[in-house]
């Protein structure tokens, strides 16, 4: 160490000092400086938030081992981390020190052996690295002898803090963790790495709820991850159709889709579209040489990107480095393409929808690619920090646009306003301010409570149902939003659905549905991989498509370059039966979409208004943002709440997904159709007036809000999360609502048209 | 609801209670024995403890061996496991084992144990006070 | 309500009182305070009675949380004892079962050899008695035949190794008698661990005592098969197994673990049918679902429900004792008035004079209870009887004073499972929530 000596350096053990010195690094960064104080007293929560990955497992690792050997030699510290392998690249990294010091490091997860977890067992000390869903899988499997297990535990570092806040993982990470507590009947000193975040109050109140107070802080001032980004724009011709490009290809030329043609339009003809190869072309320029990972939104187009890359390859005669990987994929090709990720000898790019899929995984990339805008900024943040995890890499993204040449016939509003290209600019733009979607705060979570319940039966043996309302509802433990009542409602309902049976005694048990699915494997996620609605046009299947809105019966939908009216949805099933809309403008739901904040539809219009042209757009995409930017003037749409169209009525909300469907609910409700449709509510006014809507709008700012039942009565498509198929449809309208339906905020707006 | 008990479903508990009784009354204690015992210790009741070894009369039905140990432990009211290893090593015996037989022995015939405790080992007064009597 | 006027010794008297002021079951003086299951007990007796000649029985005994399986068991237990039987009893719990793969069948032998008792020795611990008596005997023995003690301990063992693992069994316990000879506390110590089933590892067993093998999950059948052949070489009559808390199988989650060990009790009742199990007794406890429940109770091992299913003429009171299941029916409202005549008795010593509560007074103190607990006062007992214990103590502490001024002070609620979790555990609305 050069310099004057560092004062937290003389706090950590001589051992490490030595290590530290032999590594020869020339001093400890600030957030380590920080970070060794505080964590070496042993009992505060801290939060390390960073930049760089290096920068904070150390600043973690170092205090917690040093506590370690000074205070109980035989102690255990527990490491969550997201995925296998960031689990494997953290072994790597303590190996060395670890060994030097001599404790043991057990990395742990599906590819274990099941002789060194059971090594571990017997003698529970040194790090263990571990997935959520391991860990879950140890609570359920291990239930008596838990008490031994983590009697001498002494730290939780849970790593990636920011991807678990919200969601259905990070539930059940918290849920864990109130679990282990109560076993050990004491609480864990939790340390969380983040990336670093605009709000850093909302990782603490996720890492440690109701305690937020006592959290300590430790962010770095001057450690930075470069970020470089580049969005390429791509117009396509005006007279093309975007088809999906699979196995079903074949489907769709069969149909004649054109049949009906209006008789307004020319009849000009039509040709494939061009913009999907063109970006292929510039992947494959780009990505080959090293890991990568490309996310298009939907399974077809991870199809469609995957043919056209492929044969790129096979073309140039180069080997092939691209390989795809969703939830659908045959047996054949998911085993093909994991075993291509796996290996380091060759370089590899991923084409996925997700970054979690189970059995899917991949160490750190160089770059990603988004294709079209991301479902949310938070899941742009985390597929974006898959990449750059070294230090001195920085993150890089390379994003892709598509919008149709301006000034074709029967433009939406989506093409006019280039809303694609708006939209990505806007998460871009609030990327860069750190800002991610906050979790919603009365979130029920209900499903994650299932698979909860279900759990703890397993590590009891059977529990009662006073017991387990204690555990998981009770003031302090994760689900303590759900009433008694309703806790009892929803025991019911898993007894209907046979997940659950009372012995005489009242005792719960797994029931014979219940007991098939715990004993499957893929029971210890908390989620699951999003299906996607087959779409089916009289008898045959047009493909599939990720759909996160609710849906209903009448909605007009636009598919493969078409509007399709909605006529049937079948929920079990996943499908969609539609039939050709004709007339109207083409609606801008488009589906495989995310649900966009109302801060990105802010920043949208915000975005409209100004001049500025972000530094990271290309040409082209500048080019859609200048023409978005026009059309809205000329049209006068600042400051503007609807548009009259005819047989519709836009109504300009520029508000999020959930109040948008929250508004659309209460027109519904009211008696007027009115679906979301992007920062739009369309309504169709079916004889009525713009006036009579507005009046309605009037109604609605002033009434009491009615029930959730009522609301959701004809809502299709509000199952989410994993275990929502097995809620009363009550409960299940309650969750939605709760997680999804933005009602404060849809009343807002309605105030201040009417 | 007014509470009431069946009386007759009472009566037939009763009676079928009284057989169980008996029958376990015959198992656990052994009184209709307790007057011919009397007889019999009165003739075993041993002495000065100074007497030899193969004079000793048997005491509880135990042989030489046992009965010259369980003699000398009723010397004394109490007994640290440790002397007593010493002494049943003496007479090349082992301790648990001689206890047990004693033990046994003192069931069979007066329903209790002669030898009570771990450590320390207590002799049982109430036995005492048969033999004696 | 007239008892017998025997008196009653003043430690069966504590030791009985002392149980039920804990609310747990009485492990001594069962006889004194048992009402009704005559016939029960009869049957029972002739399995010990059998076994003791050298035969097997094998015997589960159903009944509802409340109805009295443990106390039942430890009565059994008792008898057992008296007839010179060797007693090892022991619960189930999610660690413990007859078969496993990671320890838990060996975890519960270990558990049953500790507490392993004899007539002298009824609270467990009683193995080393029990060798030590196998070397007095065949000194005795030697004695009297004039042959040495080796030559008496050898024949006796070789009986052992008639059986599976009998081999090592027997050189374990020529190992204690080497280590009794020396003086070698260590050996000794080390034999009756290796007996336990305590050694997890061959390695370990073979440098602690130069055996080969060690009990493990498999063999654990065939190691009480031995024990109970050594019980009896011991001089003993043979030996129960006492098991209760079945229900802990039933409540596994997994089918495969659950059909590993209904096919071991399948085993056990096989060899009993057939009397290859000699002088060894089974006796099981659990609840009427664990036999009946055709998806994840006994009855789901179809083997099983053949062997097992009760005579369907035996319903409405008549009770079947022919086959091997016997299910004892929950406590009455009278079965439960004579309990408490019978604990009054006991408390007074077995001395009229000294009954400390009339009988309406009796009557009296279960209107009361009924009144804050309804039926629950007499279905699950167990907490009810312990206040009624308490309520005599309390009347013996005042004396003159009526029952009527001092229940009040004694404050009756259900009893329940649920340990711990005061506030939600005595929520009614979860006590009594039904799926």
């Amino acid at each position: 160490m050069t310099g004057t000596q560092s004062n937290s350096f003389s706090l950590l053990d001589k051992r490490i000092q030595q290590y530290i010195w032999s590594e020869k690094w020339e001093a400890l960064r600030d957030t380590q400086e920080l970070a060794i104080p505080a964590i070496l007293t042993g009992n505060i929560d801290t939060i390390i938030s960073a930049a760089t990955a290096a920068g904070k497992t150390e600043a973690a690792f170092l205090p917690a081992l040093s506590y370690l050997l000074s205070v109980d030699p035989n102690g255990l510290i527990i490491y969550i981390g997201p995925l296998k392998a960031l689990i494997n690249d953290q072994f790597l990294r303590l190996e060395k020190l670890c060994a030097l010091l001599e404790i043991p490091v057990w990395p742990w997860h599906g590819d274990i052996s099941s002789s060194i977890k059971s090594k571990f067992r017997k003698n529970p000390k040194g790090v263990l690295l571990i997935t959520p869903e391991s860990l879950e899988a140890t609570l359920f499997n291990q239930g008596s002898s838990l008490n031994g297990i983590f009697s001498r535990l002494l730290f939780v570092i849970i790593d990636e803090l920011h991807i678990f806040i919200g969601s259905e993982r990070g539930k059940q990470l918290q849920s864990l963790l109130h679990r282990i507590e109560v076993i050990r009947s004491k609480r864990i000193i939790r340390i969380g790495l983040s990336a670093t975040l605009g709000d850093m109050s909302l990782a603490a109140e996720f890492m440690c709820p109701n305690r937020t107070d006592a959290v300590a802080f430790i962010e770095s001032k001057n450690d930075t991850k470069d970020l470089l980004i580049k969005v390429r724009g791509f117009e396509e011709p005006a007279h093309t159709i975007c088809k999906p490009s699979s196995s079903l290809t074949n489907i769709i030329e069969a149909v004649d889709i054109d049949a009906d043609v209006d008789v307004t339009s020319k009849n000009t003809s039509k040709q494939p579209a061009i913009a999907p190869a063109q970006i292929a072309t510039d992947l494959f320029d780009v990505m080959r040489g090293s890991n990568n990972l490309i996310f298009p939104n939907s399974r077809a187009d991870v199809e469609l990107f995957t043919n056209k890359l492929q044969e790129l390859c096979e073309f140039n005669k180069v080997p092939n480095e691209f390989w795809p990987h969703h939830g659908n994929l045959s047996k054949e090709l998911r085993s093909e393409t994991e075993e291509a990720l796996k290996q380091t000898e060759h370089p590899a790019t991923a084409i996925c929808t997700s970054t979690l899929e189970l059995g899917i995984d991949i160490g750190s990339v160089k770059s990603v690619a988004q294709i079209y805008p991301p479902p949310s900024v938070a899941s742009l943040k985390q597929r974006l920090g898959r990449s750059g995890r070294r230090d001195n890499e920085p993150e890089i993204l390379r994003g892709y646009v598509v919008e149709k040449e301006f000034g074709n016939d029967n433009p939406s509003l989506a093409d006019d306003l280039r809303l694609s290209t708006l939209e990505f600019t806007a998460c871009i733009s609030l990327l860069i301010e750190k800002w991610f979607e906050p979790p919603v705060l009365n979130g029920l979570h209900l499903s994650t409570l299932i698979q909860q319940i279900l759990s703890a039966i397993g590590q009891d043996g059977g529990i009662y149902a006073g017991p387990l309302y204690q555990l998981l509802c009770s003031n302090g433990a994760p689900f303590s939003g759900i009433t008694k009542c309703d806790f009892l409602d929803l025991l019911s309902n898993l007894g209907k659905k046979e997940l659950l049976m009372q012995d005489s005694s009242g005792l719960l048990l797994h029931g014979r549905v219940g007991e098939s699915i715990v004993n499957h494997f893929s029971f210890y996620a908390a989620f699951s991989s999003p299906a996607e609605f087959r779409i089916v046009a009289g008898g045959t299947t047009l493909g599939t498509l990720p759909v996160k809105m609710m849906l209903k019966k009448g909605q007009r939908i636009l598919f493969a370059g078409r509007t399709w009216s909605v006529e049937d949805i079948d929920d079990d099933k996943k499908v969609i039966f539609v039939q050709r809309a004709r007339g109207g403008v083409p609606p801008a739901f488009i589906g495989g979409r995310g649900r966009v904040h109302t801060k990105v539809r802010q920043r949208m219009y915000e975005l409209l208004l100004s001049e500025d042209t972000p530094s990271y757009l290309d040409n082209m995409a500048i080019k859609f943002l200048v023409q978005a930017r026009s059309f809205f003037k000329k049209k006068e749409l600042e400051g503007a709440k609807f548009i009259d169209q005819g047989e519709q009525v836009t109504l300009l909300t520029w508000l999020g997904d959930n109040a948008n469907e929250a508004l659309s609910c209460l027109l519904g409700f009211h008696g007027i159709s009115a679906i979301a449709s992007g920062p739009t509510i369309e309504v169709q006014k079916r004889g009525s007036s713009v006036d009579s809507v507005i009046k309605v709008l009037h109604v609605i700012s002033h009434s009491d809000l009615p029930n959730v039942d009522l609301l959701l009565a004809d809502a299709s498509n509000i199952e989410r999360e994993k275990w929502d198929w097995a809620l009363s449809p009550g409960m299940l309208r309650q969750s939605y609502a709760s997680l999804y339906l933005d009602l404060p905020e849809a009343i807002d707006w309605a105030t201040q048209v009417a | 609801m007014p509470f009431s008990l069946d009386r007759e479903r009472i009566a037939d508990l009763e009676d079928e209670s009284k057989r169980g009784e008996l029958l376990l009354t015959k198992i656990f204690e052994n009184s209709e024995n307790s007057n011919d015992i009397d007889v019999e210790l009165a003739d075993q009741i041993t002495g000065s403890p100074a007497k030899e070894k193969s004079e000793l009369p048997k005491i509880l039905g135990l042989d030489a061996n046992l009965s010259e140990l369980a003699n000398r432990i009723m010397d004394r009211p109490k007994w640290s496991r440790a002397e007593l290893v010493l002494l049943t090593n003496s007479l090349d015996l082992m301790l648990d084992g001689a206890l047990e037989s004693i033990n046994e022995a003192s069931y069979d015939i007066l329903d209790m144990p002669l030898l009570e405790g771990d450590d320390p080992i207590e002799i049982n007064p109430e036995v005492i006070s048969v033999l004696k009597s | 309500m007239k008892n017998s006027s025997v008196s009653i010794r003043p430690k069966d008297r504590d030791a009985i009182l002392l149980s039920l002021r804990a609310g747990v079951v009485p492990k001594a003086g069962q006889h004194l305070i048992q009402v009704g299951r005559t016939r029960e007990i009869e049957t029972l007796l002739r399995d010990i009675e059998r076994i003791a000649d050298g035969g097997s029985g094998f015997r589960l005994i159903v009944g509802e949380y409340g109805a009295g399986k443990s106390f039942f068991l430890n009565l059994v237990s008792s008898i057992a004892l008296e007839k010179k039987l060797v007693v090892a009893s022991a619960d189930l719990n999610p660690d413990r079962r007859l078969h496993g793969s990671a320890g838990q069948a060996r975890s519960l032998y270990s558990e049953l050899m500790r507490r392993l008792s004899t007539r002298t020795k009824p609270d467990g611990g009683a193995l080393p008695g029990i060798i030590e008596k196998f070397i007095a005997t065949s000194k005795t023995e030697a004695r009297a035949s004039e042959k040495t003690v080796e030559e008496v301990i050898h024949k006796k063992l070789e009986h052992l190794t008639e059986l599976i693992n009998g081999y090592d069994f027997a050189s374990v316990i020529n190992i204690y008698c080497r280590g009794a000879d020396e003086g070698n506390e260590q050996l000794k110590a080390d034999a009756v661990r290796w007996l336990r089933g305590e050694f997890s590892t061959k390695t370990e067993a073979k440098a602690a005592l130069g055996v080969r093998g060690i009990v493990d999950d498999a063999s654990v059948y065939d190691q009480l098969k031995l024990m109970a052949r050594f019980t009896q070489e011991a001089g003993y009559a043979g030996m129960i197994v006492a098991l209760d808390e079945m229900v802990n199988l039933y409540k596994l989650s997994n089918a495969q673990a659950r059909n590993g060990n209904y096919e071991q009790i399948l085993r056990i009742l096989n060899d009993t049918l057939q009397c290859t199990a000699i002088g060894l007794g089974f006796i099981l406890g659990g609840t009427p679902e664990f036999l009946t429940d055709t998806r994840r109770g006994l009855y789901s091992y179809p083997a099983l429900q053949g062997r097992l299913a009760e005579n369907t003429f035996a319903k409405d009171g008549l009770v079947d004792l022919t086959g091997p299941v016997i299910r004892l029916t929950s406590l009455t409202p009278e079965d439960f008035y004579l309990l408490l005549c019978k604990i009054r008795h006991v408390h007074a010593g077995g001395d009229r004079t000294k009954y400390l509560i009339s009988d309406k007074g009796i009557e009296g103190f279960m209107i009361h209870c009924s009144k804050r607990i309804g039926d629950a006062y007499f279905r699950t007992p167990r907490t009810t009887i312990k206040y009624f214990a308490d309520l005599l103590a309390m009347l013996e502490q005042n004396s003159g004073s009526s029952w009527e001024s001092i229940v009040g002070a004694v404050d009756i609620i259900a009893d329940t499972e649920i340990s711990g979790n005061s506030e939600i555990g005595d929520d009614e609305d979860f006590a009594s929530f039904k799926l």
